[in-house]
């Protein structure tokens, strides 16, 4: 078990004046068996209340709209958990997670590469982390080489991405393996941004997969969204008038705490 | 009624001024044509239309249980009886929409339920469109121009009036309605039925909005007004797709949808029509269950037939379709609008063979249907009566029960070939009488 503390911190930076700018904001840890949380503070900036939905996928979603000009945004929280992978309980699992979704489909390079791979196993749990260990001999982890909205095909075909394409295009193996898997999007031990990850159901459990270091998930991962691929998982979306460039800045930390 | 032919011309003029057109893109250009209308109506025999009436009702009723089962239960799946690939894999089978109840529990208000006529007289359900049905209002108008010219004809036969139109859409918007004004939600002028979202505002009285004239705030929707003051929305006609609703929920890159409408609906302060989703119901593949839901949650046997039907997943109907394919219509399962419907016996040897290769590939992607010889119907072109193929939409409103409204969209194919009736196809229209007694 570990007592961490984590924060986030995610800052938007308009060019010129925006108005009417609605927002929908995910990052909000969830409260699991294995994730419990101690203590949880946020806050906004400009001041807006926000109101609380659970989307279909568990997730907790905090919406606003914030009317008049502005030029800049952020979002800011911290808290202290204690991350424990074994308090894991059997959860359902959503029939979606079976399916292909959006940014999570199978190419026909793909379906190569699994055949190459050999037939799934029995033990699905091994098998899924067989075809991670697969993908990251082929795999290579390079900044920038692809964006937010790149699919797990595209990712492939070019060889190389970040923690995001890693997690699609596992979670796209497994389904087509029959192996159910979602994303999940949180925060590592260190500091920086927002890493992203897989989980695979086995035996009415989801267990937590690191494609990008090619581990299993540990306690020292907390998960701040979870859903079908990427797009379910975009921590902060947003609509605004204005013909404003806007740039991102998100910086996170998670950290064990001294008891 | 053939006196009304003598009235055609002036009567289309009207229907030009009037604005009564489609806007179709080709080439990525913008037009708008008019749509043709016929002066020779469909008549429905009274009993025929009972008939009818009450297939219909069952069919919609079963519809809108199946798609509050597959958004919160799924007993269908469990028990066996629709395959659960066919919701999940189905683009129109919403996840953001899991366990979402709307107001009084109607998923499909407005359902558009296309028929044809055999040769036989018997009538099949050709597809059902649970989504945003467009087409209400081009009998609705048409008729009302025919009145006006011809009163007499209205006198001598016995029409059941179908000018209800507005106030059964009324009493549907208000079963529903969470608090609130009436909106219809256009996406624009730009859109093919733009004519149709006007005129129904006009008859149901309701304010016709663009989506900048909708905003959420505190999960609730307002409209501004001119004045500058925000009007509470409590129900949505909504005539944009489901992916453009809401940039926050689904596409985000859409300009055209209302953020957080979504959340608005899920809060239960405002009914969206139909409700987002219901495309898995409607889906050319669910097609072939839908005789099996009305068994499935009514206990009943299929008042109306669908036309014979084969999923070529199964590997049954797989063998049949790849012997009888020349003989068959092949329907694409992702595609509307009369577009992705190919006749096996218009395909050279070799595009058959490709056809089979690519059933063979991907047997989810289709259906296969048996071709039914519709009964034609006569239709004047260039002053001469000529015989045409024709279907006819039925539109099924759901309110606080279920009604079937005594017309419908007869659409009529100007190719004498040509079996595909759709409008963005090039078709006309014609009145659909329904006789009173």
């Amino acid at each position: 078990m570990h007592n961490v503390k984590f924060s986030y911190r995610m800052e938007l930076q308009f060019s010129q004046p925006v108005w009417q700018h609605s927002f929908s904001l995910l990052a909000f840890p969830l409260r699991l068996p294995e994730q419990q949380i101690d203590y949880f503070k946020w806050s906004l900036q400009p001041d807006v209340t926000l109101q609380f939905q659970k989307d279909s996928f568990g997730n907790t979603i905090g919406v606003g709209r914030y009317d008049a000009a502005h030029t800049s945004f952020c979002y800011e929280m911290e808290g202290v958990a204690r991350l424990h992978q074994q308090k894991r309980e059997p959860e359902a699992c959503l029939p979606v997670y079976r399916y292909p979704s959006a940014a999570c489909q199978m190419t026909d390079q793909m379906q190569n590469f699994l055949k190459q791979c050999g037939a799934a196993q029995d033990d699905r749990l091994s098998y899924a982390s067989y075809l991670m260990n697969q993908l990251y001999q082929m795999f290579r982890y390079e900044t920038g080489s692809t964006s937010v909205s790149t699919t797990a095909g595209e990712a492939f075909a070019q060889g190389c991405g970040v923690c995001q394409d890693y997690a699609q295009i596992l979670i796209a193996l497994c389904r087509a393996s029959g192996i159910a898997a979602r994303y999940v999007a949180g925060i590592i031990a260190g500091e920086g941004v927002t890493h992203a990850w897989v989980e695979v159901y086995e035996n009415g459990m989801w267990h937590g997969m690191d494609p990008t270091q090619n581990r299993l998930v540990d306690d020292g991962y907390l998960k701040l969204a979870q859903g079908r691929d990427y797009l379910d998982c975009r921590l902060n979306r947003g609509v605004f008038c204005g013909a404003a460039v806007q740039e991102q800045h998100v910086y996170v930390s998670l950290e064990e705490q001294q008891v | 009624m053939f006196e009304l032919v003598e009235h055609t011309a002036a009567i289309n003029k009207q229907l030009a001024r009037y604005g009564v057109r489609f806007g179709i893109y080709k080439n990525n250009e913008f037009h708008e044509q008019l749509f043709p209308f016929d002066t020779i109506p469909r008549v429905i025999p009274a009993e025929e239309f009972d008939f009818l009436e009450k297939g219909l009702i069952q069919r919609v009723n079963a519809l809108n249980a199946f798609l509050a089962d597959i958004y919160s239960e799924k007993k269908i799946i469990a028990d066996g009886i629709v395959p659960e690939e066919f919701v999940y894999s189905s683009s129109g089978y919403l996840p953001q929409c899991e366990g979402i109840v709307p107001p009084n529990g109607i998923f499909s208000h407005i359902s558009g339920i296309d028929l044809v006529q055999a040769e036989d007289g018997e009538w099949y359900i050709l597809e059902d469109n649970l989504r945003i049905p467009s087409g209400a209002s081009y009998p609705l108008i048409a008729r009302e121009l025919t009145r006006r010219v011809c009163p007499d004809v209205f006198y001598a036969n016995k029409i059941r009036d179908n000018r209800n139109y507005g106030d059964l859409l009324r009493e549907t918007m208000e079963a529903v309605n969470c608090g609130g004004i009436r909106v219809i939600l256009t996406p624009g002028r730009y859109n093919a039925a733009f004519f149709e979202h006007s005129y129904l505002a006009e008859k149901t009285g309701s304010i016709l909005a663009m989506p900048q004239d909708l905003y959420v705030e505190d999960n609730v929707v307002y409209y501004r007004s001119y004045d500058g003051n925000p009007q509470r929305v409590g129900v949505i006609y909504r005539r944009i797709s489901d992916e453009y609703l809401d940039p926050l929920t689904f596409l985000p890159e859409s300009l055209i949808g209302v953020p957080h409408l979504m959340e608005a609906y899920k809060a239960g302060n405002v009914a969206i029509m139909n409700t987002p989703g219901n495309g898995v119901a409607d889906d050319k593949g669910i097609y072939y269950f839908v005789p099996k839901m009305i068994q499935y949650y009514l206990k009943e046997e299929p008042i109306l037939k669908n036309a014979p039907t084969y999923l070529p997943m199964y590997e049954e109907d797989r063998v049949y379709v790849l012997e009888n394919l020349e003989k068959l219509v092949i329907k694409d399962v992702a595609e509307a609008g009369g577009y992705g419907v190919v006749f096996g016996r218009d395909l050279s040897a070799e595009k058959l063979q490709e056809m089979k290769n690519l059933i063979q590939k991907e047997p989810r992607r289709f259906i296969a249907q048996e071709i039914i010889y519709f009964k034609d119907l006569t239709t004047m072109e260039d002053g001469v009566a000529v015989e045409r193929k024709a279907d006819l939409r039925a539109f099924v409103l759901t309110g606080k029960t279920t009604r079937v409204w005594a017309s419908g969209l007869t659409r009529f194919s100007r190719n004498p070939e040509s079996f595909v009736v759709n409008s963005s196809q090039g078709g006309g229209f014609k009145d659909t009488w329904v006789l009173s007694r």
